[in-house]
């Protein structure tokens, strides 16, 4: 009996000596609500799509995941809050875990309204077709136009087709 | 009398068994932490030398709009050369910050040829640049949160005893550093 106690003691010290705690990584995280009625491929949380466009992204993103595994998530926010658009698309990009890990095909759309900037993210398993250069030209010429007359939906749905015209040219 | 010193023995074995296996699951974690640190620094020398591979582009480019700043067309071309030479961390990072020093005064220069601004190729390639800083960014942030990880490890009580014995050396942080290129692409006011 005394000889258990002593496992009991001797485990206990050393588990308090080697327990070197690992501390949890939450200062990197972005603070989301969750709502039924945002999915993986669409999450208008700035409420400035209409059902069309969420239907038509949402049923054209799960298409193409089942077909090439590439994931393409949409997301509306109001305001960044004073933060880097850069640096919040690259965290809830990696936050959201878009695209499959091994294969690194996704593509983020974040849109701040208020803020009226917008940014693409993409991933490493799709810089080949989407290199910064031809995203900045998708955003430029087939997005930009739209949301400066706040038509939201078409410049979202532009951008979107001329991702994946690129992605398939590329194949 | 028999049965205490069987539980003293006892013990004893007890505890020596759990100090070796700490000490191989301490070992193999600094490993493998070491291992993190490495990676984390390939990604951020693969965006030194993409964002070098950019400049022959960006050169060209320019080139084709009868621009007349020898001066900074050579500092551009040092710059390269100077990456391609690099071998060490210390060397490349110096190189890198180098070019980015180049970047800066090239973004002033071509605020004056209104024609450039305006080609679509250039764009294109400011886009890149950007790009490639912003990724650059991203990976020696990673480097540098992967590097604090270890480093605490290593001075922490009890691990610190096997990394000394081991010779598992502090691993350095990066300074940050100004962008040369600022993203065009992100507003659309």
């Amino acid at each position: 009996m005394k000889i258990v106690k002593y496992v009991l003691l001797c485990v206990f010290i050393l588990s308090v000596v080697t327990g070197c705690g690992s501390s949890a990584n939450d200062k990197n995280k972005i603070a989301l609500s969750s709502s039924p009625e945002y999915t993986t491929y669409v999450q208008d949380r700035a409420n400035v799509l209409d059902g069309k466009t969420k239907e038509y992204l949402e049923k054209n993103s799960h298409e193409l995941y089942q077909k090439q595994h590439v994931q393409i998530t949409v997301f509306t926010i109001k305001s960044l809050n004073g933060a880097d658009i850069k640096e919040y698309s690259n965290k809830l990009f990696r936050q959201l875990g878009i695209g499959d890990k091994d294969t690194n095909k996704g593509i983020l759309i974040l849109v701040a309204a208020d803020d009226k900037k917008a940014r693409i993210e993409v991933g490493y398993g799709l810089e080949g077709s989407l290199n910064d250069g031809k995203v900045g030209e998708i955003l430029r010429e087939k997005m930009f136009p739209s949301f400066k007359k706040k038509d939201y939906n078409q410049g979202i749905v532009n951008g979107y087709n001329a991702l994946i015209e690129a992605i398939n040219k590329e194949k | 009398m028999k049965k205490i010193v069987a539980g003293v023995g006892g013990v004893f074995i007890i505890i020596c068994v759990a100090v070796v296996a700490w000490f191989f699951s301490s070992y193999n974690s600094l490993i493998t932490q070491n291992e993190t640190v490495s990676n984390k620094w390939a990604q951020v020398e693969n965006n030194y030398q993409r964002r070098a591979d950019l400049i022959p582009n960006l050169v060209n480019t320019v080139e084709g709009y009868s621009i007349h700043e020898e001066k900074i067309m050579q500092d551009f071309a040092a710059a390269q050369s100077q990456m391609l030479s690099a071998k060490t961390p210390t060397a490349k990072a110096q190189a890198d910050s180098n070019l980015t020093g180049v970047l800066s005064r090239f973004m002033v220069v071509v605020q004056r040829y209104p024609e450039l601004k305006a080609d679509k190729q250039f764009t294109r390639l400011m886009d890149e640049l950007a790009g490639t800083e912003n990724r650059l960014s991203i990976a020696r942030k990673d480097y540098d949160d992967a590097a604090q990880q270890y480093n605490i490890d290593i001075k922490r009580i009890p691990t610190n005893f096997i990394a000394n014995i081991n010779g598992f050396q502090p691993k350095e942080y990066f300074k940050a550093e100004a962008a040369a290129a600022k993203a065009p692409t992100v507003n659309f006011n």
